[in-house]
């Protein structure tokens, strides 16, 4: 008796929790707040994460260039893009970012036959890191197999997402978050003055800059996330600049032994791509008028919309090109 | 593997258990036996089988030890105290080399100004556990308390998957009369009822609470050095939870799939933190270790027939090793020192037989145990005396300008939960904490109704639905 009323509580049990699962996962199938599967439809989509949401856009959204890159490259403004390059881009910036995961990001987006040319702002902050941060979602990029597809689909944070949706469709907050043009730019909110970079400097100092520079796990990760994409895709142009970050970062790098380093480092990178056809590289990292005049940057590394704008403008422009004749390191 | 999985929920759990009842009913008991110490193994070895060897050795050593203890093979010309010797100077040396031999190689460079190679180990999963497994073993074997004359029972006490890697330790003669006993091998769907509550609580407990507090902890242990003093207190008693949720979920899913296959695991917490004095608080919070530093190293070192000093340095002294079993290093040896003294004053305290009320003995044991908390969980003594002092520095209403810093170019505010909506939630974790019935009431007061069947259902879909987390990355820099 006691085994049978056992039985059936067993059953309920099992009954319910599937139930409460699938009804779950067929609603975030069909609200679909990560645009996993379909551009959103019956609401605009509130962007808030770029690792959980770029993904999903770079699946969808339509488009024929892409930007890649840390915050170094979130300024840039697609309708600005739009109207001296002619591209319909898509920014797929992600704060923070190391190598790898920039990798995982721009083959999402290859994958999808889309991308005929590709802005890459090139850091060495992180590209000794060999793999994505730990809890990097990459289920929600490349090759997802079934599990990568349950994960998303059977996630609580999906709930989060869809509140923000929520509160940013009914016009409570989020405005700035609804237009992929100024999303994840910082320009407005931020003081961009000499006072702040000598303030984030003198506070970097006293910390000392947790980073590595190690120059044979830069190479390493450069060929192998990099440098394999360009050889891998003849037909799509890069377009790949090092970024102008203030003078003060040298002077900080300077201080901590790591400028050595990383100037091998940018000499490499242009020995390495100087025979591919399909690879522009720019470097603004030289332009004194950029770079010490402290009122375009927020901190030692962070600069304002204008030095993004002046990185298109010179795209066409020779000033920047670096080519084997101009290379200096 | 790990319970909070989805291999382990979704395959490994449901197959274990339909395999082994089925095993059973057709009345093959040895391959049942055998079948769950092959699954105890292929869960150990999930992620990484490199010490897959090692546990096998440890096994296959003990076992010859422990069974010669019971004359099964003749080694006459050995001493039994010697042989007893060898086995738990084999265990203590085996777990010494793989988790401590860093600690000491780098206390030896800084002391002596050496310069020493660090060894690369990788720490086999659940070693502190086996090996005082093993070794309780050993001695009541020794003492004739344990006969056991078969390798795969033996093999499978030890590596029996729901205890294998973080506990409950288990003694021998609780466990093997359950395996043999045939009114165990049928399927009971009580157990598998009670069995899956029990889990579900642990899975909840440990992926949408703990797991949630730890990211606020980890986050704030990241910046420590700019904590506020409200800051610096609200971390002690996030992680003083988020180690009380991870720990007693974790052994709840242990004992709730052990349950589903009949076998009982004894309790491990019991409200801990509602725990009066600093002796209760060691009966209710992982009690099979408390049981086994008392049987193995309090008792053998007198116990209580000692001198009252001896007493004391035997209370300290086991708590010592307590501590730096928990962790090779030195904030994990204070931290047992810390809940030496402790109980040693308590006892003095007994002495006095003074009656403190009830919300001030709390209180005291409470923050007592928060207080420890911190040096358990920092990575060093400097960090843990740096947040010790943030805790009680004068209270600033500016934010020191690195802070600043930190706050407009490192975090996209949008991301993080604001102060405001955590600590409601804190306050709920808590509430949870010290009002509803803990696990082990609520084993007895499983009803049947429907409101139950509810509530079980919802904490495993809200313990699914958390494995994946969405990820706040905090180091925002660039």
């Amino acid at each position: 008796m006691e085994q049978l009323f056992y039985k059936k509580k067993l059953m309920h049990i099992l009954f319910i929790t599937i139930g409460l699962l699938l009804l779950y996962a067929n609603i975030i199938y069909f609200v679909d707040p990560l645009q996993q599967y379909r551009l959103a439809t019956f609401f605009k989509a509130v962007y808030i994460n770029e690792i959980y949401q770029n993904p999903g856009l770079a699946k969808h959204y339509n488009y024929n260039a892409v930007i890649i890159g840390s915050s170094m490259t979130e300024n840039f403004r697609p309708s600005y893009i739009r109207k001296k390059l002619g591209w319909q881009a898509l920014k797929l910036s992600i704060s923070g970012s190391n190598s790898f995961e920039e990798k995982i990001m721009l083959e999402t987006a290859i994958k999808t036959g889309r991308v005929k040319n590709v802005i890459y702002g090139l850091d060495f902050f992180r590209l000794a890191e060999k793999n994505a941060r730990e809890g990097f979602p990459d289920y929600l990029y490349l090759h997802q197999s079934i599990m990568d597809k349950l994960k998303y689909l059977f996630n609580i944070g999906n709930i989060d997402f869809i509140l923000k949706t929520m509160i940013g469709n009914l016009g409570l907050a989020y405005k700035d978050n609804m237009d992929l043009d100024s999303v994840y730019t910082f320009n407005d909110k931020l003081a961009y003055s000499a006072e702040n970079v000598i303030l984030s400097f003198n506070n970097k100092l006293k910390q000392g800059e947790k980073l590595h520079f190690s120059l044979a796990e830069m190479k390493l990760n450069f060929n192998a996330n990099i440098l394999s994409v360009f050889k891998n895709n003849p037909n799509i142009t890069f377009y790949l600049f090092f970024p102008p970050y203030s003078v003060y970062m040298y002077k900080l790098y300077e201080h901590e032994g790591k400028l050595f380093n990383f100037l091998e480092m940018k000499k490499y990178v242009c020995a390495v791509t100087k025979n591919l056809s399909n690879v522009k590289l720019y470097d603004f990292q030289s332009d004194s008028m950029i770079i010490e005049n402290l009122n375009n940057y927020k901190d030692i590394y962070h600069y304002s919309e204008e030095i993004n704008n002046y990185i298109i403008d010179n795209f066409n422009k020779k000033k920047y090109v670096v080519t084997a004749d101009n290379q200096t390191g | 593997m790990l319970f909070n999985s989805y291999v382990f929920i979704l395959f490994f759990s449901p197959v274990v258990i339909c395999v082994y009842f089925f095993l059973n009913k057709l009345k093959w008991y040895r391959a049942a036996i055998f079948f769950l110490f092959f699954i105890s193994l292929f869960f150990y070895g999930y992620w990484n089988p490199i010490y897959l060897p090692l546990i096998l050795i440890s096994i296959l050593i003990n076992y010859f030890i422990g069974a010669s203890f019971n004359h099964l093979f003749a080694i006459n010309w050995l001493n039994r105290k010697f042989l007893l010797l060898v086995g738990i100077i084999f265990n203590v040396a085996l777990l010494a080399y793989f988790k401590y031999s860093n600690f000491f190689m780098s206390n030896l460079n800084y002391f002596l100004n050496n310069n020493f190679q660090l060894l690369k180990i990788i720490l086999p999963l659940g070693i502190s556990f086996f090996t005082f497994t093993q070794i309780a073993f050993l001695i009541d074997a020794y003492q004739g308390r344990v006969k056991e004359y078969n390798l795969i029972n033996y093999g499978l006490f030890v590596t029996f998957f729901p205890h294998l890697l973080a506990g409950p330790i288990i003694h021998h003669t609780e466990m093997m009369p359950q395996f043999s006993d045939t009114a165990n091998k049928a399927i009971n769907y009580k157990n598998l009822v009670i069995g899956l509550m029990v889990f579900s609580i642990g899975l909840f407990k440990k992926s949408c609470i703990a797991d949630t507090l730890a990211e606020w902890v980890n986050n704030d242990y990241m910046r420590y050095e700019y904590l506020s003093t409200f800051e610096a207190w609200f971390l002690s008693f996030c992680y003083t939870f988020q180690l009380y949720f991870d720990f007693s979920g974790y052994t709840d899913m242990a004992i709730g799939c052990s349950l589903m296959l009949n076998i009982k695991l004894p309790e491990n917490f019991n409200s801990p933190y509602q725990a009066l004095n600093i002796q209760d608080f060691w009966r209710r919070w992982h009690m099979t270790l408390s049981r086994w530093l008392r049987d193995y190293i309090y008792i053998p070192l007198g116990g209580n027939r000692a001198g009252e000093i001896a007493i004391h340095c035997n209370l300290i002294v086991t708590f010592l090793i307590g501590g730096f079993w928990h962790g090779a290093g030195w904030t994990y040896v204070i931290w047992g020192l810390l809940h030496g003294m402790a109980i040693s004053i308590h006892r003095l305290w007994k002495k006095m037989n003074i009656q403190l009320p009830k919300i001030i003995a709390w209180m005291i044991t409470f923050l007592f145990v928060n207080f420890a908390w911190i040096f358990f969980r920092a990575e060093s003594l400097s960090q843990a005396f740096t947040i010790l002092n943030k805790m009680f520095q004068p209270i600033k209403v500016e934010l020191p300008s690195s802070i600043k810093e930190l706050s407009y170019t490192d975090i996209i505010p949008d991301l993080m939960m604001s102060y405001k909506e955590f600590f409601l939630l804190f306050s709920f974790f808590m509430f949870i904490c010290f009002t509803t019935k803990n696990s082990i009431a609520l084993k007895s007061a499983y009803t049947g109704t429907l409101r139950w069947n509810v509530f079980i259902s919802v904490t495993l879909v809200l313990g699914i639905l958390s494995l994946t987390r969405v990820t706040t990355f905090i180091y925002f820099q660039f």
